[in-house]
């Protein structure tokens, strides 16, 4: 008998179910498979999920609070940080919200920038999380080409937001800096060598069928079920469901671009790995339009407000679609000098939230594979 | 707009506009109200957002953010609870998903969701007892000086006028000034002791 209470908190709530022959088991907080700090309580029986549940806040920055004690600027560099894979749809969230309370014009020069580098982010995001995904399924080149290709969208990005990851880009009324011709030449050479890959990928892995055999008739999360439970992005086109706020509630100029919305009945993990690659896709036929047609004029807006600007009075929501689903920053004034409130709606938190119920009953191996197909970003759903 | 035609119990619903502040209808309800709103919503196909507390002079604001996937539009139902007995029924059992954002409500502004299958902490510390998101007495701020449309008597049972705040605010600067008075009172003789020793 130890002096010490015998597991944690959460482990002493989550007590078996009274079966016998049952174990619980905790995976994480620092397991490869889940991609940062999350643990989940499993309670197995041989190798089948019985029940389970996620433990969160292991990397709680409360980025909340800090909206609440820091300026309408201050706040920037926090939105990039939530989600570090594809922080400039935070920016942008943060960026609709206020310029909507506020109202703020934003120049079209500056809303192609935004469309062009948000879409050439989630690019990015998508060749990360095909990477990690099959690494987690145990196939280990994939990743290498990936981060190859990422590299170079990374290199791109470079130039007009001047960081690699925790991008700081977008600002009321515009962005902070215009595209140079040089990143639009590399841009579009880059677009078809990305193309070209695509197959290779598309060979190399997704016909594959060691793949196939651990992704198709996985996880099952279907519609009801992500109503239920508010999942959205590639889970519910995953799902059959041709949901995308792109086309849902366009926003900024979306609306003067061709593209398609992905959607897979299946409603499985292979529906939301062919979703996230078709959306590949579509992201580089958005961008090449963008590169098109972008106007010249201003990438700053004339009336875009001083460091020590605070907003008027009033509330206001805004939702753009990020690589993991809808993302939607609520911001209340009371016009002092800071927020009064800061509400982010993070799309990997809802989609985590549905895994107890997919889990159930599945092989823990299954259990790995449905929670790389959620595509989660732990410090997004932490916050 | 066609299909969004939704009667639940409420109070009013008052304000909204999709292009203005993005959220399409903003419903006010009873505490009570809030399962009837959310099972309408869940049977007409609308899913759960988020939600997330105002803490206001009046009491804290809980707000549900509905959308709907297939259909434009956000739906916000709103209920506000008094600090003394901050109380809203779950609704875990008709949208799941709302189980993990009635926790998160739950630790960072202390209001308590009963009915709720796991009422545990889900990101602050276990043993955490304050609740972060509830502001001081003084950055506490009516509604009105956030919104002006909602100040309806029968959408907003909490009102509290302008004068009544000033002089809530008075009250409570005057009894901070008395504690203080009172708490300086013991020190003085001492301080004059003191300086009499070092005098001597």
């Amino acid at each position: 008998m130890s002096v010490f209470p015998k597991g944690d908190f959460y482990t002493r709530h989550f007590q078996p179910s009274g079966k016998e022959e049952t174990l619980v088991v905790n995976m994480g907080p620092q397991h490869p498979s889940t991609h940062g700090v999350l643990r989940i309580i499993v309670e197995l029986d041989g190798e089948y999920i019985l029940r389970c549940e996620p433990v969160l806040g292991y990397v709680h920055r409360m980025h909340e609070k800090m909206g609440e004690n820091r300026s309408w600027v201050q706040y920037w560099p926090n939105t990039g940080r939530v989600d570090y894979l594809h922080a400039l749809a935070w920016n942008w969230a943060y960026a609709g919200a206020v310029e909507k309370l506020a109202g703020i014009e934003v120049p079209e020069r500056a809303e192609y920038i935004r469309v062009i580098t948000c879409e050439l982010n989630r690019v990015s995001s998508h060749l990360l999380w095909w990477g990690a995904y099959l690494l987690d399924l145990g196939a280990f080149t994939p990743i290498m080409y990936a981060f190859d290709d990422r590299e170079e969208i990374m290199d791109m990005l470079q130039m007009p937001t001047g960081s690699r990851l925790t991008y700081c880009y977008y600002r009321f009324g515009g962005v902070s800096a215009d595209l140079s011709d040089e990143f639009l030449k590399r841009l579009s050479r880059f677009i078809p060598y990305l193309r070209s890959r695509l197959p290779m990928y598309r060979d190399l892995v997704t016909e594959n069928v060691i793949l196939r055999k651990r992704v198709e008739d996985v996880g099952h999360i279907d519609e009801d079920m992500c109503r239920r439970y508010g999942c959205t992005g590639p889970v519910v086109r995953g799902a059959g469901v041709a949901y995308d706020v792109r086309k849902a509630e366009p926003y900024s100029v979306y609306d003067r671009f061709d593209f398609r919305i992905p959607t897979y009945p299946e409603a499985d993990a292979f529906a939301r790995y062919m979703v996230r690659m078709d959306e590949i896709e579509e992201s580089l036929k958005i961008i090449e339009q963008a590169i098109a047609t972008i106007p010249d004029g201003p990438y700053l807006s004339k009336s875009a407000p001083k460091p020590k600007w605070s907003a008027p009075k009033g509330e206001a929501c805004f939702a753009v679609e990020g690589a993991r689903g809808k993302i939607t920053y609520y911001v209340a004034s009371d016009g002092g000098r800071t927020p009064y409130r800061v509400k982010l709606r993070s799309p990997s938190y809802c989609n985590l939230s549905c895994f107890a119920e997919a889990a159930k009953g599945v092989i823990l191996a299954d259990a790995v594979s449905i929670l790389g197909s959620l595509d989660l970003v732990i410090p997004e759903i932490d916050r | 707009m066609s299909g969004r035609n939704l009667s639940f119990p409420k109070l009013c619903a008052l304000g909204g506009d999709m292009g203005q502040m993005g959220i399409a209808e903003i419903h006010h309800v009873r505490p009570s109200q809030v399962r009837g709103a959310a099972s309408l919503l869940l049977d007409r196909g609308w899913f759960i957002e988020t939600i997330a507390c105002l803490d206001l002079r009046e009491g804290i604001l809980v707000n549900y953010f509905y959308a709907h996937f297939t259909e434009p539009g956000r739906i916000v139902v709103r209920t506000l609870v008094q600090r003394e007995e901050p109380e809203v029924p779950s609704i875990a059992d008709i949208f799941q998903g709302a189980e993990w954002h009635e926790r998160e409500a739950a630790e960072m502004s202390g209001v308590r969701f009963p009915g709720n299958p796991n009422p545990l902490p889900l990101l602050l510390s276990e043993d955490e007892e304050s609740h972060p998101l509830q502001k001081a007495f003084e950055d506490r701020k009516p509604i009105s000086n956030i919104v002006d449309e909602f100040i309806k008597a029968e959408c907003w049972p909490a009102f509290i006028s302008r004068e009544e705040i000033e002089a809530e605010a008075e009250k409570r600067a005057e009894e901070a000034a008395a504690a203080k008075a009172a708490a300086d009172a013991p020190a003085a003789p001492k301080a004059a002791k003191a300086a009499k020793e070092a005098e001597a």
